[in-house]
């Protein structure tokens, strides 16, 4: 395991192609560490861009830092809810 | 300037529609189809406009060619890739062989995608015609010269009985041209590009393609901005998605759909012309393209006034 970044885009409402090339930055550091990156939370809007721009292919995609959490880091996961109070359903 | 015909629109490689794909297209028709009557070749003609352009027709697979028509006598191309055949052959048969025209040609660049008509090119070799060639790069005729020499092909530049002039032009340089004011741009690509800004009566056409634009410098994108600016048209080189153009695709000097609609909006441009498409993709998934392209032209638009977008097809005119 060679950790993760994972992106909170709940409160992003919109991405635009130089905000893109940040995250392609940052998709070429962690791939070069062999590490993953994930988004969770994208609003309708901020997914069809990430869609229409491929970036589905480039950055894993979950419905909520739950889902995204559970995939990536199953402690990562418990301090989140622990922090949040949500909880993994 | 009254119209530009777009003749060949593929990026890269010639392709052809296959056997296969003719038959997928004929499926979905006649599986649209079930349950209707035609009485009439009208009937048909309605149903066939009601497909999608994929279902129905083709974009095609020439080379980079784009016509300008002006108004005036002679004639102006951008490109000379395989579109330019079937646009010699169209000009021969408009005019016949006696009647001597003049032919403007801005090269974008020198790659064999963009000029591998030139040898098919029936202007030149009727004798009276004059074909001048325009472009940046110093190698110009020497490599229009070279693609026809043996062993590539049989017949040497030197057969062709037309006046042949070259044109070398200066990045930021503005040239009056068969009534047309044309504003030169450099572009990122390998070996470098040229971008070509046309105007006259009021209406601004641009032709930008083999351009890579990395978003990382402000002052450059402003470049391009200014060369698009309140254009009619621009037809842009759209071949891979933002993803690829940044990532496994970077360097290899081609833009996307995306940077072209944010470049557009940017400009006031009134129509994105999608153009050089990736030779992989199908009809289908050119159409895929346009449609989700002209979504992100939605979501993006903000304050900037609606644009519209097309996908070029080799055919297509765009008139005003």
């Amino acid at each position: 395991m060679n950790g993760a970044l994972l992106l909170d885009l709940s409160k992003v409402g919109y991405i635009s192609s130089v905000g893109l090339r940040v995250v392609m930055m940052a998709a070429k550091h962690l791939r070069a560490r062999k590490a993953r990156i994930a988004a969770a939370a994208l609003q309708p809007i901020v997914r069809e861009i990430f869609e229409i721009a491929r970036f589905n292919h480039v950055v894993e995609l979950f419905p909520s830092m739950d889902d995204a959490l559970r995939a990536l880091s199953e402690p990562a996961l418990a301090a989140y809810q622990a922090g949040t109070g949500s909880s993994a359903q | 300037m009254k119209r530009v015909r777009l003749w060949g629109t593929r990026g890269s490689l010639p392709v052809a529609l296959t056997a296969a794909g003719v038959r997928a297209k004929l499926r979905s028709a006649l599986r649209g189809a079930s349950g209707r009557t035609f009485d009439s070749d009208e009937a048909v003609e309605r149903y066939l406009d009601g497909l999608d352009f994929a279902a129905a027709g083709t974009y095609g697979g020439h080379t980079s060619c784009v016509e300008i028509e002006t108004g005036g006598p002679d004639y102006v191309l951008c490109d000379l890739g395989s579109g330019a055949r079937p646009f010699s052959q169209a000009a021969v048969m408009r005019h016949g062989p006696d009647h001597p025209q003049t032919y403007h040609v801005f090269l974008s660049h020198l790659h064999w995608d963009h000029i591998m008509g030139l040898p098919f090119f029936v202007p030149a070799y009727i004798p009276g015609n004059t074909i001048r060639f325009y472009g940046g790069h110093a190698e110009l005729e020497a490599a229009l010269r070279r693609q026809q020499e043996k062993p590539s092909f049989p017949v040497e530049m030197t057969i062709m009985p037309a006046t042949l002039d070259f044109v070398r032009l200066q990045p930021g340089t503005v040239h009056e041209v068969a009534g047309m004011s044309v504003t030169v741009m450099k572009q990122r690509h390998s070996g470098d590009s040229y971008g070509y800004r046309f105007s006259a009566g009021g209406r601004t056409v641009v032709y930008t393609t083999d351009s890579e634009h990395r978003l990382v410098n402000p002052a450059e994108t402003a470049r391009f901005v200014e060369l698009f600016r309140d254009a009619d048209l621009v037809i842009f080189d759209a071949m891979y998605s933002l993803a690829d153009s940044i990532s496994v695709k970077a360097d290899w000097g081609h833009s996307s759909n995306i940077v072209g609609v944010d470049l557009c909006h940017h400009a006031n441009v009134k129509h994105l012309c999608l153009f050089h498409h990736e030779p992989v993709f199908d009809d289908a998934t050119i159409d895929r393209v346009l449609k989700e392209t002209r979504r992100y032209e939605e979501i993006s638009r903000e304050n900037a006034a609606p644009l519209h977008v097309s996908a070029a097809y080799d055919g297509m005119e765009i008139d005003w």
